[in-house]
């Protein structure tokens, strides 16, 4: 294989090297293969200050025309010989006259070197130039390495595998490097006008998807818990805390408003409701923003123990709740219309969150739509996810990602996510003061008032059962989690009403 | 946009105007949907059983009817339920134990007929 390589590679070289074998023929030499020159101070793409070296080739031709072919353009027209200097007289009016010294192996315009190669090798540094090779950057290891670890985290793990395994792989076709220059557009990247990854990702930049993957959720949410002790809502406000002091934060370190209320919603630990408002807010923080809630949600069962352990004592983590009373077909219609109607006049900003969440409840609870449910909760909330976590992940390109912005970003979220578990905890105890008897809550489900359903629930069952085996709080613990969706909506809507 | 990061610099003048204020406003208004939320479905409850709870104070003569007497929990709902599952779920195991052979006929097909092979002249 080596030895094949070896004559393949010389067999190029003497190609090459036949291009500029000297002749007395000037004009032969010339008109033999193409010119190729190599530059620095091509720019990335428009508003990017990084600049690449990219390949220019002149043609001339028999008939004293010339074709000189650059990054974006292809300018055409006659050349001729004079003592050594060749004149470039472009067909474009607007152009002036070029004069380029031959040296007979090497041409020079503007100062710009030019090598004679066969048209073989031209073809062929044309072709190296499009593959992923010379567009590599250290940038771009680093994230096909951190897409390789989602769906490493994702399959061994099992975390989250359902958003890391489409965020994962859409990191790894998002970094694979390609040929990019300011006005060249191949229609490949997500950021390219026009390619099919840039209208997939449309529905992420206009905030479509977050609305119809709350259609899903509203379709698979069993509110009755919440309806059943309604009290347990009010942790799911306390919990939102962590928005509006990580908001804070954000503005102390610099951050813009806008931007600093897209940081904030990581507490929330709602990955849609954050895409949703980071789209509307702080579009260039959408990577960032959205890898953190996410990440932040697959980590809740590490990020919230400690802090449950640390705030509620081994006798609160032991108080046993009533039992929920069961509720009443009535009741669960009523609660999509009526929620509804009250959290979409206080708060319109967030309809389209709302709105859809309760609608596809009322789908649910009504038993007369059960098809357009199904498809809601199943199909539609499947290809939604899909293209959601694909898209997200492939807008993380290494030049727009690996920034320290991006650092602030991940501990603000962070820290936006304790703030939120530690308010809704602290609520909790907070309420009991004024709750008797065997109305008391077991503190503990305080911390499922962060949201991320149905993972804080599923932790605040754990932690109780290790308390006590037999003491089972997770239908308890969905009431603030649902209830932690509606007000992280709400939050988002109040943010988007003050900040846009 | 972006003042931010490169060094890290803390700028509170910049949170303590409309920062905290929004921060603080916002906070509210979300309790305030969510305890509006509490309210209402506090109530809720004892409007639609308002007519239950009638009757039984009318049958009972007593002055209060507690919420044990309108409302069961879910578990004994669950028991319940599961218990009628499991009812009619077995139902199939009373069967009458008659067992028939039906004969399957064949309804007559001329397609198949040998009578109208391609040797066969069709008939006037």
């Amino acid at each position: 294989m080596k030895k094949l390589c070896l004559i393949i590679f010389a067999f190029v070289i003497l190609l090459g090297n036949f291009a500029h074998a000297n002749t007395d023929d000037d004009v032969a030499v010339l008109t033999k293969g193409k010119w190729v020159n190599k530059s620095d101070g091509y720019k990335l793409r428009e508003n990017s200050d990084k600049t690449v070296e990219r390949y220019k080739t002149i043609e001339f031709n028999i008939d004293r025309t010339f074709v000189l072919d650059s990054v974006k353009l292809k300018y055409t027209g006659e050349w001729r010989l004079i003592d050594n200097n060749i004149y470039l007289e472009f067909s474009d009016s607007d152009l002036k006259t070029k004069i380029a010294q031959f040296d007979n192996d090497i041409l020079i315009v503007d100062k710009d070197i030019y090598k004679g190669y066969s048209g073989a090798f031209a073809g062929l540094i044309n072709f190296y130039e499009f593959t992923g090779i010379p567009n590599a950057t250290p940038g771009h290891i680093i994230m096909l390495i951190v897409g390789m670890f989602f769906i490493f985290l994702a399959i061994r793990y099992n975390y989250e595998p359902l958003l890391l395994i489409p965020i994962g792989i859409g990191i790894i076709i998002g970094n694979i490097p390609f040929y990019q220059a300011e006005g060249f557009n191949l229609q490949l990247g997500i950021y390219e006008e026009g390619s099919v990854m840039s209208y997939l990702y449309f529905g992420v930049r206009q905030g479509i998807y977050p609305p119809l993957i709350f259609l899903g959720i509203g379709a698979m949410t069993d509110f009755s818990s919440l309806i059943s002790n309604p009290k347990l809502m009010i942790l799911g406000a306390a919990a939102q805390v962590g928005i509006f002091l990580t908001f804070i934060g954000a503005l102390v370190l610099g951050f813009a408003p806008a931007e600093a209320g897209a940081i904030g919603i990581i507490g929330g630990a709602d990955g849609p409701t954050a895409i949703f408002l980071s789209s509307k807010l702080a579009p260039h923080l959408i990577g960032p923003i959205a890898i953190a809630a996410y990440s932040y949600m697959a980590l809740v069962p590490i990020i919230q123990p400690p802090f449950m352990r640390l705030l509620i004592t081994k006798k609160e983590r032991l108080i046993r709740m009533k039992p929920p009373r069961s509720v009443s077909k009535l009741e669960k219609i009523m609660f999509p219309i009526v929620g509804l109607l009250l959290t979409a006049y206080i708060s319109p900003s967030a309809l389209p969150l709302l709105g859809m969440l309760f609608f596809g409840n009322l789908l649910k609870e009504s038993t007369v739509t059960k098809r357009l449910a199904d498809t809601a909760r199943n199909s539609l909330i499947d290809i939604v996810t899909i293209l959601l976590g694909l898209t997200v992940g492939a807008s993380k390109q290494a030049d727009i990602f690996l920034t320290p912005q991006s650092l602030w970003i991940f501990g603000l979220g962070a820290l936006s996510f304790i703030i939120a578990t530690c308010g809704g905890l602290l609520f909790a105890k907070l309420m009991n003061v004024f709750l008797k008897g065997d109305n008391k809550i077991n503190p503990l489900i305080g911390a499922a008032g962060v949201s991320a359903v149905p993972d804080s629930a599923r932790v605040v069952q754990h932690e109780g059962l290790k308390a006590d085996p037999t003491n089972h709080l997770l239908m308890h613990a969905m009431a603030p989690n649902v209830s932690g969706v509606i007000g992280s909506a709400v939050a988002a809507g109040v943010l988007l009403s003050f900040l846009m | 946009m972006i003042s931010v990061i490169g060094k890290i610099g803390l700028d509170f003048s910049a949170a303590a105007g409309s920062g905290v204020t929004v921060a603080i406003v916002g906070w509210l208004i979300v309790f305030a949907v969510l305890a509006i939320l509490v309210i209402v479905f506090t109530q809720i409850p004892k409007l639609i059983y308002y007519n239950t709870r009638k009757k039984l104070r009318q049958q009972n003569k007593q002055a209060v009817v507690t919420n044990d007497d309108l409302h069961i929990t879910g578990d004994v709902s669950a028991a319940i339920s599961m218990a009628l599952y499991m009812f009619f779920d077995e139902m199939h195991d009373e069967e009458s134990n008659v067992i028939t052979i039906k004969r399957v006929r064949k309804t007559y097909s001329p397609w198949s007929s040998k009578i109208y092979g391609l040797r066969t002249w069709p008939g006037k």
